[in-house]
């Protein structure tokens, strides 16, 4: 399940266990508030045990309406799972390149 | 790892296909239009294989390629048919079938033993000429036997207006209940990679709607991926199978002419300008590929030029008419698959049990209520009542032909048993099956598969003569087993015959006497002797064999037919043949029933047997004291009276009645006191103590809440018509 915590003006998120169709609903609840966070927005995916592409879709829904008011998204962890979808479908790009800060390499591989 | 339920019915959908692919290669055999059933064969792997990618099962993909490949060459007309490969492709089917049967335990203790019959069927399929796995994709394509016209490839690339990218490009708009119908685009998009390579991919957020309209569960996104690969077009188009109907697919090939990327362009949902990008990006097309066909565009919107995509496609001399005929065909064919998939619904066994349950508990309840309505005097309550009542039996009825299958697949199954074990034997033996779409409750089908074996590896192994003996006797070398099936009077008939030598009383008789189940002074018709061979203890094989004669003889046979209210019965003429009849309750849990009363207890004789009913004329009875037997209507009519039967006390009223039941051509009368009318019965099975019982069949909850037993009619018309039983009764 996800994890918020906010402080010194960031608000981190650790997503653990699935990222589903089973958990997407659910999941989706707590995500969407990320989408509006005032605040700078990470989200830890290393703790993420399987992930389809419902759970993709998610993550790709906050970075895109958070890019499109101009607010940050940043991934800073991922498992395997995660890191393996992510390639299939071509989006270790798209969550990466940022136009505000630039995430240098070493960020994706988790704290 | 949950179990997927999409897996479980590619697990079902694959043995049905299996069945298909066991069923058209015995068919090859027989030479009965080999294209047809060689495609049927290969459409059965393809299947199989191309949706075990989508769930991962690599196991099973790398296996049954080789399968499919050989298939292909044979197909194709590389190479002819003979018994061997038959042979091999029956052990390949047998092996696909272990591995599903694996995947569905998630056993993996015995993966290495599999692996290594894989291994050694794979070489088989080698040294007749498949390609494997191993051999690389480009073999695929290759043997893939699809139209791969290289000369028109060159055309094309001498062609203007084309795009030079030797790769496909891919685009696809998932539909929205994807994730719900447990299709994860991941998955395919994986199994993409197994065909070829991706180069590139975009997925696309474009449709994913503002946070608060979007449904996690719905799938938004959408895909452009430029692959590269020497599959045909119509392997790359069968990975998307499942999602056809739902989703957007777009397959354009290598060196589409840009009039396709246009279209291309044009069909997906988002704007043009976005798509064009992504195909530069992609790889797809080039920049100044992508100005030109823009263009295009422009210069046909100002000429209103507007032609189906299949006159450009054609014209463009993308394919030819000819290959374009043959996917419109697919398609249709597909569509009409598609259709006749949606008429039949698959359900859970358990859950049509329960309904069947709950249906059995309404059926008492409703026979409750109808007997206090009609005790309260209340008419219109009455009338309500059985307006109920009705209903409640068309639902019974039509519940209980859900449960109802054609024993067709049952008898097929068979096809190969009789093939193994006649070659086995060296014998020449064919099956002929008839009434295969008699139908029959779907569990008396699941229990009736194990004794039908028996019957009929009984009939190949002891039946069936040698071919010399055959001729011999002025018989045609081939032996011929018959299964047939038929309604008779509330029962199915299964009949398993041979034209084999029949069966010898003599040795049957002397084999008995021997073995102490009758004794030498007994008198018995041919019948009876050849219903000997059903008692425990009686085997006439003088010879072993590894079929039959396993110790699990006949009386097991008839046991377990008798345990489903069955009968099992033999008929045979010397040097002519052997005719099983098994006799099935159509159902197991609920019958129309005649509800009798004798003194104060009540009993259910089963509708369908009931013939008629009479009353038993008083004067006649006293004259044939002793003698069970009235004249019906000038025919002799053994009867019993369920007093004496049952030991109830009390005198008979001064007015008996007789029922008249009729079981497998024989009639017998039951005397009773009252006839208390039609009721529907729900059977409740009597337990185990109470099994050695004959007579009875059951036992039901009448309306009142009284137990009321049900009369086994085919165990009284035996015992009414067997001698013992008199002697008895006249002693009582």
């Amino acid at each position: 399940m996800l994890k918020v915590k906010k402080s010194e003006g960031l608000c981190h998120a650790v997503v653990e266990g699935e990222m589903t169709i089973y958990t997407a609903a659910e999941l989706k609840q707590v995500m969407s508030e990320l989408v509006d966070e005032a605040l700078e927005v990470e989200i830890d995916l290393s703790r993420v045990s399987e992930i389809d592409t419902s759970g993709v879709q998610l993550l790709m829904m906050i970075k895109k309406y958070r890019k499109k008011s101009e607010k940050e998204l940043r991934i800073t962890g991922q498992s395997l799972q995660v890191k393996e979808a992510l390639s299939i479908l071509g989006l270790d790009v798209y969550f990466n390149d940022s136009e505000l800060i630039p995430v240098g390499t070493g960020d994706n591989h988790g704290v | 790892m949950a179990f997927d339920p999409a897996l479980e019915t590619y697990i079902a959908e694959s043995r049905e296909l299996l069945e298909e692919m066991e069923h058209g290669l015995l068919n090859l055999e027989q030479e009965e239009d080999k294209i047809e059933s060689l495609n049927a064969i290969f459409r059965a792997a393809h299947t199989v294989k191309g949706s075990a990618g989508m769930f991962g099962l690599d196991q099973i993909v790398a296996f049954t390629h080789g399968v499919e490949s050989l298939l292909d060459q044979l197909r194709e007309g590389q190479m002819d048919v003979d018994g061997d490969m038959i042979e091999v492709l029956l052990e390949c089917r047998d092996h696909i079938v272990d591995l599903i049967d694996q995947v569905e335990s998630e056993d993996t203790m015995e993966s290495d033993a599999l692996d290594k019959h894989g291994a050694l069927l794979t070489e088989k399929l080698k040294l007749l000429g498949a390609t494997t796995q191993q051999d690389g994709v480009k073999a695929e394509s290759v043997q893939g036997g699809y139209p791969q016209p290289s000369e028109s490839v060159i055309e094309r690339m001498q062609s203007s207006d084309q795009a030079e990218t030797d790769n496909w490009h891919i685009s696809l708009r998932f539909g929205v209940n994807s994730f719900r119908d447990g299709m994860d685009p991941l998955s395919f998009v994986r199994y993409l990679t197994q065909l070829g390579q991706i180069i590139s991919i975009h997925t696309l957020s474009d449709a994913i709607p503002e946070v608060e309209e979007m449904d996690a569960e719905s799938c938004y996104l959408g895909f452009e991926i430029n692959f590269r690969s020497d599959a045909d077009k119509e392997a790359i188009d069968n990975v998307f199978e499942f999602i056809r109907d739902d989703s957007l697919i777009r397959i354009l090939p290598p060196y589409s002419v840009l009039e396709d990327y246009l279209k291309h362009i044009q069909d997906l949902p988002e704007e043009d300008l976005r798509i064009g990008e992504i195909l530069v990006l992609s790889g797809s097309l080039t920049q100044s590929e992508l100005d030109k066909a823009l263009k295009l565009q422009s210069d046909m919107k100002e000429k209103h030029i507007d032609r189906p995509l299949g006159d450009i496609v054609v014209e463009n001399s993308m394919t030819s008419r000819a290959v374009l005929d043959a996917a419109v065909d697919k398609q249709t064919q597909i569509r009409d698959k598609k259709s006749g998939e949606n008429k039949s619904v698959r359900v859970d066994a358990d859950k049509l049990d329960h309904l069947i349950n709950l249906i059995g508990e309404l059926v008492i309840a409703g026979a409750g209520s109808s007997l206090n309505a009609l005790e309260s005097g209340d008419s219109t309550l009455v009338e309500s009542i059985s307006t109920l009542t009705r209903l409640v039996e068309e639902v019974r009825d039509s519940a209980l032909r859900l449960r109802m299958v054609q024993i067709g697949t049952t008898f097929n199954r068979f096809q190969r048993v009789v093939r193994d074990v006649s070659k086995e034997l060296n014998k020449e033996i064919e099956l002929e099956i008839s009434g295969a779409e008699t139908e029959l409750d779907k569990t008396v089908i699941e229990k009736i598969g194990d004794p039908l074996m028996h019957l009929v590896r009984n009939a190949i192994d002891h039946g069936i003569e040698s071919a010399e003996n055959r001729i011999q006797c002025g018989k045609p070398p081939v032996g011929r087993v018959l299964l047939n099936a038929y309604h008779d009077s509330g029962s199915i008939v299964i009949e398993v015959s041979d034209d084999g030598a029949g069966l010898d009383s003599q040795r049957i008789l002397s084999k008995a006497i021997e073995k102490g189940l009758i004794s030498s002074d007994q008198a018995l018709d041919e019948h009876e002797i050849y219903n000997l061979i059903f008692e425990p203890g009686f085997s006439t094989t003088d010879q072993v064999t590894n079929l039959s004669g396993r110790g699990v003889g006949m009386d097991v046979v008839k046991k377990n037919i008798t345990a489903l209210r069955g009968q099992v019965d033999v008929e045979s003429k010397p040097g002519k043949g052997t005719v099983f009849s098994v006799r099935m309750p159509l159902t197991l849990a609920i019958i129309d029933g005649f509800q009798v009363g004798v003194d104060k207890s009540s009993f259910v004789v089963p509708l369908e047997m009931v013939i008629e009913c009479i009353e038993l004329n008083l004067p006649a009875t006293a004259d044939s004291s002793g003698r069970d037997y009235i004249d019906l209507r000038g025919e002799v009519l053994p009867f019993i009276r369920l007093r004496d039967l049952f030991e109830i006390e009390g005198r008979s009223p001064r007015r008996e009645n007789i029922v008249v039941v009729q079981y497998a051509g024989q009639k017998a009368g039951l005397v009773v006191d009252s006839l208390m009318g039609e009721f529907q019965t729900v059977i409740k099975p009597l337990g185990k103590i109470f099994s050695h019982i004959r007579c009875v069949g059951g036992s039901t909850i009448l309306g009142n809440g009284e137990v009321a037993l049900i009369l086994d009619v085919p165990g009284l018309v035996e015992q009414v018509s067997s001698n013992e039983f008199h002697k008895e009764i006249t002693v009582v």
